[in-house]
């Protein structure tokens, strides 16, 4: 038998005469056999003349498992002669092989009214959505602070960025679109006022989920919550359904699909974000850059005794890494050697400082004796201190747990009362 | 405001009114309507169902109990206040039309 995949979503049934699809694919020798996200699967069958309906029944929404109809108004509809095809969602598709039915809705006025009214249901939830998502788009938008420099990571992140606003764009153009055909069709105020909410919670929900990825990609810079390390975002990044890859692909085969959409967009996307992991980009998950065969060491950071001195050359690792450091200084006085390190964001400086505090025992901190967060190491002839996003490392010939030369290093920094 | 909207009734409403001087369901409605009106008068499954529950929340008509899965309504007493309304006016609509029409050679 054979099978085919069309793409064509139910949503889309506000926009397009989505039963007459359905019928002319009959005629064709294809039926409906399954509806998915954004596609449906049909299977090889005689040519035949049917009419096909399409009822907006949110009660029974959640009756996922159901190979029949539901309720009283789905059973209404299969006495009046139309068979139940099956149910996605809200939508239940139903089928007649009579040459003349009597449609589901005789007067279009009262299914207006009805579809309305189901679809107001979901109000709550969606005036909910808007009420927690545009505050993060405001922190989102008020957390950008620094300019980029042009590099590979940055042009990936910006065609990521462009494909999520189509994605976002494109899902509610069926919305849009019916809503500005059909609020001019009747006086009740409230018909146009929930269709913006429900429509606004919708771009709402995919704005965020835009954002979220593409705060993944400028995370160098973007720190709305010092500190906070947010790589787990990559989560929703990777099961975010990636559209674009989907609506290329339309085949026909011997088998029925085995996959489906979503899985096989989330391979793609998976494939994607390993293929940069491979080639030293992006990090996933724990995995940080200052561990492994490509850590970072003091040594890559400051080999050049010049104020401020951008280290690109030294920090970047392979062809798409994000920045590392911002500036570093280094220099000599009093036999004090010291080397500030700015990072450009609080994770990678965290990143670093917790890899070189591994080895550290709880007595080699210096919290308690010098009033600062840090460390020894080299037996107490060197202590690192963070401040922020930065990082001093001051090492010495000396003790540095001498009060002598704790009184003068606290003297430089200014830690002194 | 939405008991305003069934001053005037619409054909199916009458119709569906006019089923439940009996108690019927659903099923039986639409075929009382298209038997007594010879198919001229076609009410969907949806419609139905959509008009039933307005006039269940109007109160014009009363569930009366459920019989193999099936809901089966009947008049209330303000619905057939209702339904006696539309029939006078309809009534009057006729008397005036036979009047004027009437008159003409």
């Amino acid at each position: 038998m054979k099978w085919k995949t069309k793409m064509m979503s139910l949503d889309m049934v506000f926009l397009v005469n989505i039963e007459h699809k359905l019928e002319k694919m009959a005629l064709q020798g294809w039926m409906l056999h399954e509806v998915r996200n954004y596609s449906m699967i049909f299977r090889e069958c005689e040519p035949q003349s049917l009419h096909f309906n399409i009822l907006i029944n949110p009660d029974n929404s959640k009756e996922k498992t159901s190979v029949g109809p539901v309720g009283e108004l789905e059973t209404l509809c299969v006495e009046d002669g139309w068979d139940f095809l099956l149910r996605r969602g809200m939508f239940v598709i139903f089928t007649n092989n009579h040459e003349e039915p009597i449609e589901i809705h005789t007067d279009p006025l009262i299914k207006i009214e009805m579809v309305t009214k189901q679809i107001r249901r979901y109000l709550k939830r969606e005036i909910i959505v808007l009420l927690v998502f545009i505050p993060i788009m405001i922190v989102f938008f008020a957390s950008l602070k620094e300019k980029y420099v042009y590099s590979s990571m940055w042009v990936y992140s910006i065609i990521c960025s462009i494909l999520l606003l189509a994605e976002l764009f494109f899902n509610n153009i069926p919305i849009l679109i019916w809503w500005s055909k059909n609020r001019r069709k009747t006086q009740n105020p409230l018909f146009s006022l929930s269709d913006a909410i429900y429509s606004g919670s919708s771009i709402a929900f995919l704005t965020f989920r835009a954002l979220s990825m593409t705060v993944l990609m400028f995370r160098s810079i973007l720190q709305p919550i010092p500190g906070l390390n947010i790589d787990f975002l990559y989560i929703p990044l990777i099961l975010i359904s990636p559209m674009f890859l989907i609506m290329l692909w339309k085949r026909e085969s011997e088998n029925k699909p085995k996959i489906t959409n979503e899985v096989f967009g989330l391979i793609c996307l998976v494939i994607l974000v390993l293929g940069f992991q491979a080639i030293g980009g992006v990090t996933l998950f724990t995995g940080d850059i200052f561990s492994g065969k490509q850590a970072i060491r003091t040594s890559d950071l400051t080999n050049i005794a010049t104020p401020y001195y951008p280290l690109d050359n030294y920090t970047e690792i392979g062809l798409f890494a994000m920045k590392t450091v911002d500036a570093s200084d280094s220099f000599e006085q009093d036999t004090l050697r010291t080397i500030i390190v700015r990072f450009y964001s609080n994770s990678k400086a965290e990143s670093y400082w917790n890899n070189r505090k591994k080895n550290v025992l709880a007595s080699e901190t210096i919290d308690k004796t010098w009033g600062v967060k840090g460390f020894y190491f080299n037996e107490r002839k060197g202590i690192l201190l963070r401040k922020g996003n930065e990082i001093i490392e001051i090492s010495s010939f000396m003790d540095m747990s001498n009060p002598d030369v704790m009184q003068r290093v606290k003297a430089r920094l200014g830690l002194t009362k | 405001m939405a008991r305003q909207q069934l001053q005037t009734l619409s054909e199916p409403m009458y119709y569906i009114l006019l089923s439940l001087v009996e108690p019927r369901h659903g099923y039986a409605i639409m075929t009382f309507i298209r038997e007594n009106t010879q198919g001229r008068v076609q009410v969907g499954a949806g419609t139905l169902y959509a008009l039933l529950s307005r006039f269940e929340n109007e109160k014009l008509i009363d569930f009366i109990k459920s019989e193999d899965n099936k809901k089966i309504y009947q008049l209330s007493k303000d619905g057939k206040e209702v339904l006696l309304k539309e029939y006078e006016r309809i009534q009057t609509l006729v008397g005036d039309g036979q009047r004027i029409l009437g008159e003409k050679p």
